[in-house]
């Protein structure tokens, strides 16, 4: 794949050249910006993250095991009454359940986080640039050949800095 | 329980193919620091890891209790009372249980020792030692008569006999049974009264009501074990009744005057007025038994002089309290009246309170039912002061050229320089002690005998209980009996001797003394005879008919009895009192009497002057505060205890402290309160154990005095919780209202099989800690030492709480109740120690027992936190066993190791063992088969285990009754110990 | 870019692309060794490693001679080191409470003591995880604490508080991990792509090829969010199970249901107190005061003492409680606190964490950096002592009088104590010196849109 990346001063310089691609139909690949921002993700219109999932579906396990292993340990020792309790005393394990829910369900959004971004990093890889983690911001639009100039000259009257051609 | 030399090798072998598979399963020993065997050859009579029994008599005090001691591997691990003994009928007392501490006593003498030039004492082989002792012999024989003199523990039978042989020989008849407690006032008073000069029985069981003015019973007098059972017989009997069973008289409650229902604080030295008041008052009051109608005549002029109203302001007993007692002590003929004991053995009129109470028992009609005369009491044998001082005067004169002292300590008791100065004075003193004592010090030459456990013996408390001893274990050190010393010595010294002692072994004489035959006689009917002796433990006639006895005019003593002699008390009157764990200081070093308790006022390993809050107010001593003791014959420093249980006039020091700092346990502790106290009576040839006129002062600093039980030193802040209840005679059967039935969250369990279960019946315990010993035996409880007894880190797995009620007094009589509680493992059905265990290390077992596995145990100490009991104990160290110590402990029960919670267990060992008997012999487990320690030894019958599942039971029955209750019920945690109510009258409605 | 908002940084008067390239400088200048408080970094590292050196000598003499090194005995069987280990879980909390809750509640002057925060909640918990290890009888049996497959078959007892202690703990601690690397890694990348040497080697290794496109920003603002949620209700449940260590047991005194929020509020407390004892000096020794204003220090402030009353509520309800249940022993031990042995510790408790927070109600002593340290100091030793009294008093005053004990730390643990003091500062200093000590992404987020603006689009 061929791609333009622009460097921007301003974030509004970015904001600009993304709706000036927007208008020429350009394919924009992504955005860089030193923080988040909503108005950013915005414009560039990123599909919605699939961490809650992951995180419901961690919670979910971490919820049945939890209560799945408690249950199970104490079945291994039929004898072992404690306190005149039933060996399945439900109150105690739904502690240590909650607590397991909470545990993979962390796990499981962290995971979710880096698949999720995965993809894209192998992309930004080739266009990025120090400077994008300190104080400017870029634009990465999908191009073939050709276009390169035609897509740098439209970045550069939005208001970016630089521009280059990036192959990944 | 067979002797030694009855099981012979073939038999021997015939028993082991039985046993030993069942050994592998029944006694698998858990403890890792065991060593294996190095037998090539086993002994006859040692089956590894099986226990073996012995009977045997105990020789911790003269009382003469049959004992059964349990070995293992050859070692002596635990001793109890022989079931069969008439004595004690099965039971012991706490230093009955130290006993087998004793033997393995690390201080004991291991050799013959001799006092060399320059004052050291140095080893010597046996046959140097029996010549130098029959060269002196030989000596001072030919150059007179009467030049040996010995002194020694009370013996009967075979020593008894062979002593007198002995010393007749060498041509002297100087021989003295010395003990501290030597009863003579009472012996005096009994040769008044009745023309014979002997202690009489007490049948505490038979009488109805005792009155008490200061003896001991419960503790030392005379013979604890069996009066502590009769005493709790009669108060089971009598529990309904509103009177009460027990009065006590005296200006200081000992653990006996706690268990009394009343309390008449009389000034000190005036209980033979009280008394007489008493005696008075029956019979002004018409109250005499028809028996003692005829003295009516002289008595009333004799009494007239001692009328409630005339010794009151002596006496501090209202005229209503002295007649609120007569009516008592009549109407619940036959009562009981006993004299002082030896915290009532004063300067003056001990012999007097004696009689005064031999009178009362007249006038009710006791005599012959709950008193009796001829009952043959070795203790009529003691020596009196008189013969002391005789002794001690010819010493000093130098008539004396071999002192023997056999097994008796005088310097630690008799508190005279006299005999210190004599004994320094005598050529050749030789002891037969085993291990080191404040007399040995000026010995010449050490002869240890043997310990009691491992020697050949008999002994005979009262006539027609003939008590036999024999080894239950190989003597430990090069010890000798003194026996084969007397005979062996005597051979050496001429023919005469030799010709009146024999030649016979130790062991022999005392065979054929018991058999009747000649020693020479051996195999059939009289081996089979012998065993069966050595298998009861001796042999125990019925008791005989008491001996018809008449009250003599005794108007002319009453009125040599002056109430203005009554000696003022001129500061404070000092209380000298025989110790529940050391008797007369004789059993100090013990580790496990000194950890326990003193049942009194919880404090250990130190001594202590009890004194009132009054007087230390007004001495500005606090709590562990030094104090110095000052009496006219003598001064010393001791701990400040403060108390309620002495008049605020009257302090009390217990014996048993203040010993040679040659004892390691319990040297260096404290001080001898003799050292306070005159040589002797000034008006008897007994000892003095009360003297008014003693001063004391605030001394400087502070001593280290632990006392476990924090309600004794935080009294102004105790919101004591009702732990220990009390049920008023009345109500005794009807069972207390529930405040609301039992709700739980989750459904009940089951037990498949067994529940095990405990009773104990408050109304019978009398806080005697016999069971706390005894579980220190029999459970491998490590001695932790004074230091951690003051930090609070005990490891006993029971223990007795005192809890004090206050009951409205009453026509003068104070009522409050003193209420032992033996506190241990409840083992909750719903325990809340064994939730919180994140590692299971504690758990519910199938039978009901909260289990504590000690190697699972990582020691959170959550448990211990969550048990309302507090009840389990940690190790906070590695505790050692002094060597030999250690040879004690139980191959059956976990030596538990650093950081690990350790707790009660209803000693499990012993329900296993009782459990596979029974399997092995194809029945169920019957009741009764299985008995922990502490219900074991109980002299008061007050602990009662069994199981909870069997309706018949004994502990089902009890756990049923109206008295029964759950410590601390409101926590619901469903303990499987049944307490019974103490009924106690005048106890507040309802309970508490 | 208004200079009059208080929750950002001077910097924000500037120009935005300056201000974001001062922001980048600023912060890593930081992690360089030659800033200028270095030598008294060093120093104070040093101290630190001393001190939890000798609790480490003290804790093995410990090991070897058994616990009666302590001043532990029969009713009192914790003491010190349980009491210090509710504390460190204690000062845990706030650092989740500021980086998680305030974010969920857009708080935006959480930014910049946030990372700080953070930091201190990992290294407490790793501080408060040691003393359940520590004062174990069989400390070298520790493991059989968690629930792993073994020979004997046998698992954890999970009935037991313990249990849910040390699950609720180890959760606590691998969530707070996971936030913190989570929050750090933008700043990682920062670091990796202005650093140059080992240090931007390793610090590019843990950014994991971020590259800060809006897509990656996507996920991990969604998954900053959820953990943030997650991590507010663990950090909830685990001092209530902290508190049930307590409440589930039948001590009077412990035995209560109000103990889970008073444990929490007292936590979020103490750990607010701590964040100031750290901060007040530790932005200057950093060198990041233009980052943490007195604005910052005055909004701790205001939330202690919302807190303080919190804490002050619940003391009052023990004292209603004790009255209105009737129980003899719950009455006992209450009046036992009042005017027992340990009443002087009560009272203490009470003064600094009840009466003198509330100093914080005038403005003048939330804007003073000394009166902020003092007071931080006081409540931190009142909340000690608070734990300490709840632990101990219990214990020793419970249902059989036979059996009540008074129990005090002997040198040996307050040499531990001391030592957890060195163990948590030591951790902390170091790790806060090596990583950006501000949240870096998180300050140029809020240059970026500042609170005028976020309003705007909302």
């Amino acid at each position: 794949m061929i791609g333009v990346v622009a460097l921007f001063e301003v974030r509004d310089a970015l904001l600009d050249a993304i709706a000036a691609a927007r208008a020429q139909q350009l394919t924009i690949v992504t955005a860089f910006s030193p923080a988040y921002d909503p108005r950013i993700e915005a414009a560039v219109g990123v599909p919605r993250s699939a961490v809650s999932a992951w995180t419901f579906a961690g919670g979910v396990a971490g919820a049945i095991g939890g209560m799945a292993f408690t249950i199970w340990t104490v079945r291994q020792w039929p004898i072992l009454i404690l306190g005149g309790k039933p060996l399945v005393a439900l109150p105690s394990f739904l502690i240590v359940a909650f607590e397991s829910t909470i545990l993979i369900a962390v796990c499981a959004a962290l995971a979710g986080f880096f698949a999720g971004g995965r993809a894209m990093r192998r992309v930004a890889r080739a266009a990025y640039e120090p400077s994008l983690s300190e104080e400017r911001f870029g634009l990465l639009v999908a191009c073939v050949s050709a276009d390169a100039p035609l897509i740098g000259e439209l970045m550069t009257r939005s208001g970016a800095t630089a521009w280059r051609v990036v192959r990944s | 329980m067979a002797g030694i030399d009855s099981i012979e090798r073939r038999r021997f072998l015939k028993v082991i193919g039985l046993t030993s598979s069942a050994a592998l399963f029944d006694q698998c020993s858990p403890t890792g620091s065991e060593n294996v065997i190095p037998y090539f050859v086993s002994p006859d009579d040692v089956t590894p890891g099986v226990g073996a029994y012995y009977a045997t008599i105990c020789r911790q005090c003269p009382a003469g209790c049959g004992m059964v001691v349990k070995t293992i591997n050859g070692r002596i691990t635990k001793a109890e009372g022989n079931p069969k003994h008439p004595i004690n009928q099965g039971r012991l007392c706490g230093r009955g249980q130290a006993a087998v501490q004793a033997v393995y006593n690390p201080d004991r003498f291991r050799q013959p020792l001799f006092r060399q030039q320059n004052g050291t004492m140095a080893p010597i082989s046996w046959p140097d030692a029996e010549t130098m002792l029959a060269d002196k012999l030989g000596e001072s024989k030919r150059r007179g008569p009467n030049r040996i003199a010995w002194i020694g523990e009370l013996q009967t039978d075979s020593l008894d006999e062979l002593t007198a042989i002995w010393l007749h020989a060498l041509h002297s008849d100087r021989r003295l049974f010395y003990e501290s407690f030597d009863y003579e006032p009472l012996r005096q008073a009994g040769a008044i009264a009745f023309g014979r000069a002997e202690v009489p029985r007490y049948l505490f069981d038979r009488a109805n009501f005792i009155m008490s003015f200061g003896a001991e019973f419960v503790e030392t007098w005379i013979s604890n074990v069996e009066f502590t059972a009769g005493y709790s017989t009669t108060r089971q009997r009598r529990i309904r009744d509103a009177s009460g069973t027990f009065a006590c008289v005296s200006p200081r409650r000992s653990l006996t005057g706690l268990n009394a229902d009343v309390w008449v604080p009389a000034r000190p030295g005036s209980e033979v007025l009280v008394a007489l008041a008493t005696a008075h008052a029956i019979v002004d009051q018409g109250l005499v038994h028809p028996s003692a109608g005829a003295h009516a005549g002289w008595l009333r002029p004799a009494l007239a002089r001692f009328a409630a109203g005339r010794t009151a302001a002596l006496t501090d007993v209202s005229p209503d309290s002295i007649g609120a007692l007569a009516r008592q002590f009549t109407a619940a003929a036959p009562s009981l009246a006993i004299g002082g004991g030896v915290g009532g053995t004063g300067l003056r009129h001990a012999a007097s309170l004696e009689i005064a109470a031999l009178l009362l028992n007249v006038l009710a009609g006791n005599v012959g039912e709950s008193l009796t005369y001829g009952a043959g009491y070795a203790l009529d044998r003691l020596a009196t002061r008189d013969d002391l001082d005789q002794l001690i005067q010819s010493t000093t004169r130098g008539d004396v050229d071999v002192l023997l002292v056999h097994k008796a300590n005088p310097v630690l008791t008799l508190p005279t320089t006299a005999l210190t100065s004599a004994l320094s004075h005598v050529p050749f003193v030789v002891s037969f002690a085993s291990g080191p004592d404040e007399t040995t010090d000026y010995a010449h030459l050490i002869l240890p005998d043997h310990h009691f456990l491992e020697a050949w013996g008999d002994y005979t408390p009262r006539a027609g209980v003939n008590g036999v001893m024999q080894p239950v274990a190989e003597r430990l050190f090069d010890t000798r009996a003194t026996g084969d010393v007397l005979i062996d010595v005597a051979n050496q010294i001429d023919d005469e001797c030799a010709r009146a002692c024999g030649h016979a072994a130790w062991r022999d004489y005392v065979r054929s003394r018991w058999l009747g035959d000649g020693a020479a006689a051996r195999g059939g009917e009289s081996d089979l005879r012998w065993s069966e002796t050595l298998r009861t433990g001796g042999r125990f006639a019925a008791d005989a008919a008491p001996a018809p006895v008449a009250l003599r005019d005794i108007s002319s003593t009453l009125n040599s009895i002056r109430p203005d002699e009554i000696e003022p008390i001129d500061g404070f009157a000092l209380v000298v009192s025989p110790s529940m764990h050391f008797y007369d200081g004789r059993s100090a070093n013990e580790s496990w009497l000194q950890e326990v308790p003193d049942p009194i006022t919880s404090t250990v390993w130190n001594g202590y002057v009890a004194l009132h809050p009054d007087a230390a107010g007004r001495l500005g001593v606090g709590e562990g505060d030094g104090v110095r003791v000052i009496s006219p014959y003598g001064r010393l420093e001791a701990a400040a205890h403060i108390t309620r249980d002495t008049r605020a006039d009257t302090i009390a020091m217990p014996l048993g402290y203040g010993r040679s700092p040659s004892l390691h346990v319990g040297g260096r502790r404290g001080a001898n309160p003799a050292a306070l106290l005159p040589p002797r009576a000034a008006d008897g040839a007994h000892a003095c154990w009360r003297i008014n006129g003693v001063r004391l002062e605030r001394a400087t600093g502070r001593v280290l005095l632990p006392v476990l039980d924090a309600t004794m030193t935080a009294a102004a802040e105790s919101t004591r919780q009702a732990l220990a209840t009390m049920v008023r005679p009345d109500r005794v059967d009807r069972p207390e209202a529930q405040p609301h039935p039992p709700v739980d969250f989750y459904p009940a369990h089951s037990h498949p099989e067994h529940r095990w279960g405990m009773a104990i019946d408050l109304n019978a315990c009398t806080g005697c800690h016999a069971c706390v010993v005894a579980c220190y035996g029999e459970n491998n409880i490590a001695v932790v030492g004074e230091q951690f007894c003051a930090q609070g880190r005990e490891m006993s797995w029971i223990r007795i709480e005192r809890q004090s009620h206050a009951v409205p007094a009453d026509r003068g009589l104070q009522r409050d109740a003193h209420v032992f509680m033996p506190m241990l493992c409840q083992q909750c059905d719903e325990a809340p120690c064994e939730s919180v265990c994140p590692v299971y290390a504690t758990y519910h077992n199938p039978e009901g027992l909260n289990a504590q596995v000690y190697v699972r145990c990582i020691g959170t100490r959550f448990c211990s936190n969550n048990c309302p009991y507090k009840v389990r104990r940690f190790n906070w160290a590695r505790y050692g066993w002094p060597a030999p110590l250690g040879e004690q402990l139980n191959p059956d029960v976990t030596v538990r190791s650093a950081g690990v919670m350790e707790k009660c267990t209803f000693c499990v060992q012993r329900i296993q063992a009782g459990k596979f008997e029974a399997k092995r012999e194809g029945r169920a487990v019957r009741d009764g088969d299985i008995t922990p320690a502490c219900a074991q030894t109980c002299p008061a019958d007050a602990i009662v285990f069994g199981d909870l599942h069997d309706p018949n039971s004994r502990v089902s029955r009890l756990s049923g009754a109206a008295r029964g209750y759950h410590a601390l019920e409101e926590l619901n945690t469903r303990p499987a110990i049944t307490y019974l109510r103490r009924s106690v009258p005048g106890a507040p409605d309802g309970g508490d | 870019m208004a200079a009059t908002d208080p929750d950002v940084p001077s910097v924000s008067a500037l120009p935005l692309p300056v201000a974001l390239r001062r922001v980048t400088r600023d912060i890593l200048a930081t992690l360089e060794w030659h800033t200028p408080g270095w030598l008294a970094y060093w120093g104070a590292v040093g101290l630190c490693f001393f001190l939890w050196s000798l609790a480490l000598l003290v804790w093995t003499y410990q090991i070897y001679s058994g616990l009666h090194i302590t001043g532990l005995l029969h009713p009192v069987m914790w003491g010190a080191y349980i009491a210090t280990f509710v504390f460190w879980i204690g000062i845990a909390h706030s650092g989740t409470l500021i980086s998680a809750i305030l974010f969920l509640f857009r708080a935006r002057w959480r930014t910049s003591i946030a990372r700080a925060a953070e930091t201190m909640t990992i290294v407490a918990i790793a501080t408060a995880g040691l003393f359940p290890i520590l004062h174990l009888g069989r400390a070298w049996r520790f493991y059989w604490l968690i629930p792993y497959p073994n020979e004997r078959g046998l698992w954890v007892n999970f009935s037991s508080p313990l249990i849910w202690d040390a699950v609720a703990v180890g959760t606590y601690f691998v969530a707070s991990v996971l936030f913190w690397f989570l929050g750090l890694i933008p700043d990682f990348a920062s670091v990796r792509d202005h650093t140059a040497g080992w240090r931007g080697w390793i610090f590019g290794r843990l950014a994991v090829g971020w590259r800060g496109s809006a897509h990656e920003w996507r996920h991990f603002r969604s998954a900053y969010a959820v953990l943030a949620g997650l991590i507010t209700a663990l950090v909830i449940s685990v001092h209530s199970i902290v508190s049930w260590d307590f409440a589930v047991a039948i001590v009077p005194g412990w035995h209560s249901t109000i103990f889970a929020p008073y444990f929490v509020a007292g936590a979020v407390f103490s750990g607010l107190a701590m964040i100031l004892t750290l901060l007040v000096p530790g932005r200057v020794l950093l060198g990041i005061r233009e980052y943490v204003t007195d604005d910052h220090l005055e909004q701790v402030a205001k939330l202690i003492v919302a807190v303080s009353l919190i804490v002050t509520y619940s003391y009052a309800s023990e004292l209603f409680f004790a009255w209105y249940r009737g129980e003899p022993a719950e009455r006992s031990q209450f009046l036992f606190r009042a005017a027992g042995a340990y009443a002087p510790l009560v009272w203490l408790a009470i003064v600094c964490n009840s009466i003198v927070p509330l100093a914080f109600l005038r403005r003048a002593a939330r804007r003073s950096p000394a009166v902020l340290f003092a007071i931080s100091i006081a409540i931190n030793i009142g909340m000690w002592t608070e734990r300490f009294v709840i632990v101990v008093a219990s214990l020793a005053h419970e249902y059989d009088s036979y059996s009540w004990g008074r129990y005090w730390p002997t040198a040996f643990e307050w040499t531990v104590l001391l030592g957890s003091v060195g163990w948590f500062l030591f951790w902390f200093l170091l790790i806060i010196g090596h990583i950006p000590s501000v949240p870096m992404a998180e300050t140029k987020e809020h240059l970026i849109t500042p609170a005028s603006a976020e309003a705007a689009d909302s």
